[in-house]
C-alpha cells in the first residue's frame, strides 16, 4: 500500500515539474496551425503549403491544416491573415500578387520558399532562334506580334511589359484566365509569344510546338542550366515569381524564428526539394530579414512598372 | 487497330488491379453521393480530397478523382429529379422535365432512364477518347476566339428556345443572365464593374452560389406556402421502369445527346454545363409536339442526360492530350498530377502510357459500377418523397450552406445564397423561368471574353467573325435560329403549340 502511494505521489511530482517547463517558456505550436492558400486548390502554392505543411508536421507533430481562401489575385485571403491573431497560429502561403502595397505592412515575412523563374516562349514557326533575333523580329514588326498572359497586373504579363519597356520594343496584349487557357492558343499560333512557368511551358517544347529564348532570373537558374538568361540580350531584365510564407504582422520574434528554422529545413528535405524541382523550382532558404528585403525591392518594382504602364495608355 | 488492343490491354491492367477496382468504386459512390447533395459539388470534394491523393500512387490518384467527377453527373440528375433542386450544375436542365415527370408519379421512369442514358454516353464517350483523342485534341486547337464567339453566340439564341413560356420573359431573363456575368473584374482592362467595392465581388458571381438560390432554396419557399402539393408528391410514386414507350422515345434524344456532349466536352469553358442545355434546346427544336417540354417529356431527360455525362468525360481529352484544363475540375486533376510530380502535357500518353489508359479503361469500369448502383438505388431514392418535408427541407438548407460555403470557404457566399433565393422566389410569383438566366450567366461572359479577344488579335477587323469558315458557319446557324424563333407569324404557331 505504502509502496503504491509512494508511486503515484511520483507521478504526481513529475506531471507538476513538467507542467512547471510548460509553463515557463510557452511552447510552441501548441495547437494545430491554419495555413492559408489565397488561391484555388491545385496550383503552386497550393502544393508546395502542403508539401512544406507535412514537414512541419513531422517536425512539431502538431497538424497544419491548409485553407484554400481565393480571391482578387490571392488578396483576400492575405488580407485575412493580416487581420488575423499574430499568434504563429495563422500563416500565409503567399505567391507575387497576393502581396501589394495595400497589405505588406500588415503582414509579416517568415520565409521565402522558392523564387522560380518564368521562361519566353514562341510559337515554333516565329523565325527566331535567340532573344536577340527576336528583339529584332519585333523591332521590324512593331505592334504586330500578339503576347498572352494570365490576367491585366498578372506576372507574364509584367514580364512582358518589362521586356518590351527594355529592349523598345512592342507587342500587343492578349490577356487570359490563367496560364493554361494562354498556353492553349501559344500552341495553336493564335497567339505567339508568353512569358510562363517552366512547368506549363516544357512539355510543349517537348511536343515541337513552341521554342524557349531564354529564362527570366538574372542569371542561369541551376534546374535549366542549357537555357540563357533573356538578360544576356536586354540588360536589366529579371521578372522571377516568388512563393513565400508569411504571419500577421506583430507576430513575437521568437515564433517567427522558430517558424522561419523550420520551413528552412523542410524546403532542404530531399523528397521536398525533389518535388519543387518538378515544379520548375529550387528551394531559397534564408532568414526573415532577407524576405523583408526582397519583398520591398520586389513591389517597388512592379509597382513602379505598373504606373508606367498605366501611364502609356 | 491491333495497338489501340495493345493499349487498352495496358490499361485493363492498371484499371482492373483489385487495388484500382477499389479506389475507382469508391470515387463512383462517392461522386454520386456528391452530385445528389445539392452545392457540394465534385470541384470542392476533388479539393478537400487532393491532399489525401498525395499518399496513393498516381493512376490510383487520378482514377479516384475522375470516378468522383463522372460520378456526381450521375447523381446529380436525382435531387433535379426528385425535389427540382440541380445537385450539379449540369442537371440544372433536368430539372426542367424531371422533375415535372416526378409530379406526375413518373419520378422512377425519370432517374432510371438518366441512369441508362448516362451510362450509354459514358460509354460511347470512353470509346471516342480511347479511339480518337489525339484528333480530337488537334480539332478542339483549330478553335480560336472567333469560333468560340460563334459558338456561345448559337448557345445564347438557343437559350430562347430553352424557355417553355413567354417569350418577352424568356429574353428578359437572358439579359438579367448576361447582366450578372459582368460583375467582376474586367479581364482585358482589369477594371471593376458592378462589385460595389466589396472585395469579395472582385472574381464575380459563383455559379453554383446562383444556381442554389434559384433553384433550391426558393424550390423550398415556394414549396412552404401550398400545402396541396405535398400531398399529391406523397401518394403516387408510380412503376419504377420506364415503359417500351419511353424507351423508344428516349433512344435516339439519348444518341444525339451523347454525340454533342461528346463534341462540346473537348472544348474549354463550355464542356457539361453547355452540353446539356445544347442537347435539351435542340431536343425541343425538332419534336414533334414540342409543347410536351417542360410538362413531363422523357425526350427532356434522357438527352441532356447523355449530353452531360459524355461531355464530362470528353473533357478529359484535352487534360491527358495537351496537359491543358478545360474547366476548373480538369485544373485540379492538373493538381493532383503535379503533387504526384507529374508534369501533365502532351507527353502523359508516351512517356505515361499506364497513367493515360488505365485513367479511361477505369472510366468504363466506373460506369459500369455507376449504373448497377444508382438502378436498384432508384427505388430507395424514391422513397425520399415520402420524407415529410418538415424534415426534408431542413435538412436540404443545411446541404445547400454547407456546399454553397465550401466553395470559397467564404460566409458572404451564404448572402449572395440568400438574394439569389429571394430572387428566386420573385420570378416564380412572376411567371419568369430560371433556366434561360442561368445559361446567359454562363455564357455572356465567355461570350465578352472571345469577342474582344478575336478583335485584339484581328486589330479591331470585324469582318474576322465572317471571312473564318467555321465560325461564319456558326454565326449563319444562329441566325436562322433566332429569325424562327423571332418572325411573328412562326412565334404564333409555337404559342400554339403550348396551348396544347
Amino acid at each position: 500500500m505504502l509502496k503504491r502511494t509512494a508511486v503515484v505521489f511520483g507521478a504526481l511530482l513529475m506531471l507538476t515539474a513538467s507542467n512547471a517547463v510548460a509553463w515557463s517558456q510557452t511552447k510552441y505550436p501548441e495547437h494545430p496551425i491554419k495555413m492559408i492558400v489565397p488561391f484555388p486548390p491545385g496550383g503552386g502554392a497550393d502544393v508546395l503549403a502542403r508539401m512544406v505543411g507535412q514537414k512541419l508536421n513531422e517536425r512539431w507533430g502538431q497538424p497544419v491544416v491548409v485553407e484554400n481562401k481565393p480571391g482578387n489575385a490571392g488578396i483576400i485571403g492575405a488580407n485575412e491573415v493580416g487581420r488575423s491573431k499574430p499568434d504563429g497560429y495563422t500563416l500565409l502561403m503567399a505567391a507575387s500578387g497576393a502581396v501589394v502595397a495595400n497589405n505588406i505592412d500588415r503582414l509579416a515575412p517568415v520565409a521565402l520558399v522558392t523564387t522560380p523563374p518564368y521562361m519566353l516562349a514562341v510559337h515554333e514557326s516565329l523565325p527566331v532562334k535567340t532573344v536577340a533575333e527576336f528583339v529584332e523580329y519585333l523591332k521590324k514588326n512593331p505592334k504586330a506580334v500578339n503576347f498572352a498572359s494570365s490576367g491585366v497586373g498578372s506576372a507574364s504579363h509584367l514580364a512582358a511589359e518589362l521586356f518590351m519597356g527594355l529592349s523598345k520594343t512592342q507587342m500587343t496584349h492578349v490577356p487570359y484566365k490563367g496560364i493554361g487557357q494562354g498556353v492553349n492558343d501559344l500552341i495553336s499560333n493564335k497567339v505567339s509569344v508568353m512569358f510562363g512557368p517552366p512547368q506549363a511551358l516544357l512539355p510543349q517544347v517537348a511536343a515541337g510546338r513552341i521554342k524557349i529564348l531564354g529564362v527570366t532570373s538574372k542569371e542561369r537558374y541551376p534546374l535549366f542550366a542549357e537555357i540563357p538568361p533573356v538578360a544576356e540580350s536586354v540588360p536589366g531584365f529579371e521578372a522571377v515569381g516568388w512563393y513565400g510564407i508569411l504571419a500577421a504582422a506583430g507576430t513575437p520574434d521568437d515564433i517567427v524564428k522558430q517558424l522561419s528554422d523550420a520551413t528552412n529545413a523542410a524546403i532542404q528535405d530531399p523528397t521536398v526539394k525533389e518535388r519543387m524541382n518538378a515544379l520548375g523550382a529550387t528551394p531559397r532558404p534564408g532568414t526573415p530579414a532577407d524576405f523583408r528585403a526582397f519583398l520591398k525591392q520586389d513591389t517597388a518594382k512592379w509597382a513602379e512598372l505598373l504606373s508606367k504602364v498605366e501611364a502609356t495608355k | 487497330m491491333s495497338a489501340l488492343f495493345d493499349a487498352i490491354a495496358t490499361g485493363a491492367h492498371t484499371a482492373l488491379s483489385p487495388t484500382n477496382l477499389i479506389y475507382c468504386f469508391g470515387g463512383v459512390t462517392l461522386g454520386t453521393l456528391i452530385g445528389i447533395l445539392p452545392g457540394l459539388g465534385p470541384i470542392a470534394t476533388i479539393s478537400m480530397l487532393l491532399p489525401v491523393t498525395f499518399y496513393l500512387p498516381p493512376e490510383t490518384a487520378l482514377i479516384t478523382l475522375a470516378g468522383i467527377y463522372y460520378g456526381a453527373q450521375y447523381g446529380g440528375s436525382t435531387t433535379a429529379v426528385l425535389v427540382n433542386m440541380p445537385g450539379e450544375s449540369s442537371s440544372v436542365v433536368t430539372c426542367l422535365d424531371g422533375y415535372a415527370m416526378a409530379r406526375q408519379g413518373k419520378a422512377g421512369p425519370a432517374l432510371s432512364i438518366a441512369a441508362i442514358a448516362s451510362f450509354f454516353a459514358g460509354c460511347v464517350a470512353t470509346l471516342v477518347i480511347a479511339s480518337f483523342a489525339p484528333v480530337l485534341a488537334n480539332f478542339a486547337l483549330e478553335f480560336g476566339p472567333a469560333e468560340y464567339f460563334a459558338l456561345m453566340l448559337l448557345g445564347l439564341v438557343a437559350a430562347v428556345v430553352l424557355a417553355s413560356g413567354s417569350l418577352v420573359n424568356a429574353f428578359a431573363m437572358i439579359f438579367l443572365g448576361l447582366l450578372f456575368g459582368t460583375v467582376g473584374t474586367d479581364l482585358n482592362t482589369g477594371v471593376e464593374r458592378f462589385t460595389f467595392g466589396i472585395p469579395k465581388l472582385v472574381d464575380g458571381v459563383d455559379f453554383v452560389t446562383m444556381s442554389m438560390g434559384i433553384f433550391a432554396i426558393s424550390e423550398i419557399v415556394v414549396n412552404l406556402e401550398s400545402v396541396q402539393e405535398r400531398t399529391i408528391l406523397k401518394e403516387k410514386i408510380g412503376r419504377l421502369l420506364p415503359s417500351a414507350e419511353d424507351f423508344k422515345r428516349s433512344i435516339w434524344p439519348i444518341v444525339r445527346g451523347t454525340g454533342l456532349g461528346s463534341m462540346l466536352g473537348i472544348l474549354p469553358g463550355g464542356g457539361a454545363v453547355l452540353s446539356s442545355f445544347a442537347s435539351y434546346a435542340v431536343e425541343k427544336r425538332i419534336a414533334k409536339e414540342p409543347g410536351r417540354f417542360g410538362k413531363g417529356a422523357i425526350e427532356g431527360v434522357a438527352g441532356p442526360e447523355a449530353a452531360n455525362n459524355a461531355g464530362a468525360q470528353t473533357s478529359f481529352i484535352p487534360l491527358l492530350t495537351l496537359g491543358i484544363p478545360s474547366n476548373p475540375v480538369m485544373a485540379l486533376m492538373i493538381g493532383a498530377m503535379m503533387i504526384q510530380g507529374i508534369t501533365p502535357g502532351p507527353q502523359i500518353m508516351t512517356a505515361k502510357p499506364d497513367l493515360f489508359w488505365g485513367v479511361i479503361v477505369s472510366m468504363w469500369a466506373g460506369n459500369l459500377m455507376l449504373v448497377i448502383l444508382n438502378l436498384p438505388m432508384i427505388g430507395i431514392w424514391i422513397q425520399l418523397l415520402k420524407v415529410p418535408y418538415r424534415l426534408l427541407y431542413p435538412t436540404i438548407l443545411l446541404l445547400c450552406v454547407i456546399g454553397v460555403y465550401s466553395v470559397n470557404n467564404a460566409t458572404f457566399d451564404l448572402v449572395i445564397l440568400s438574394v439569389f433565393g429571394v430572387m428566386g422566389y420573385v420570378f416564380v410569383k412572376i411567371g419568369c423561368e430560371p433556366a434561360p438566366l442561368l445559361l446567359g450567366f454562363i455564357l455572356g461572359p465567355l461570350l465578352e471574353e472571345y469577342f474582344r479577344r478575336a478583335l485584339i488579335m484581328s486589330h479591331g477587323d470585324l469582318s474576322v467573325f465572317v471571312r473564318n469558315p467555321i465560325s461564319g458557319t456558326i454565326i449563319a446557324m444562329a441566325a436562322v435560329l433566332l429569325l424562327i424563333v423571332v418572325l411573328p407569324s412562326i412565334r404564333k404557331k409555337r404559342e400554339e403549340a403550348f396551348q396544347e
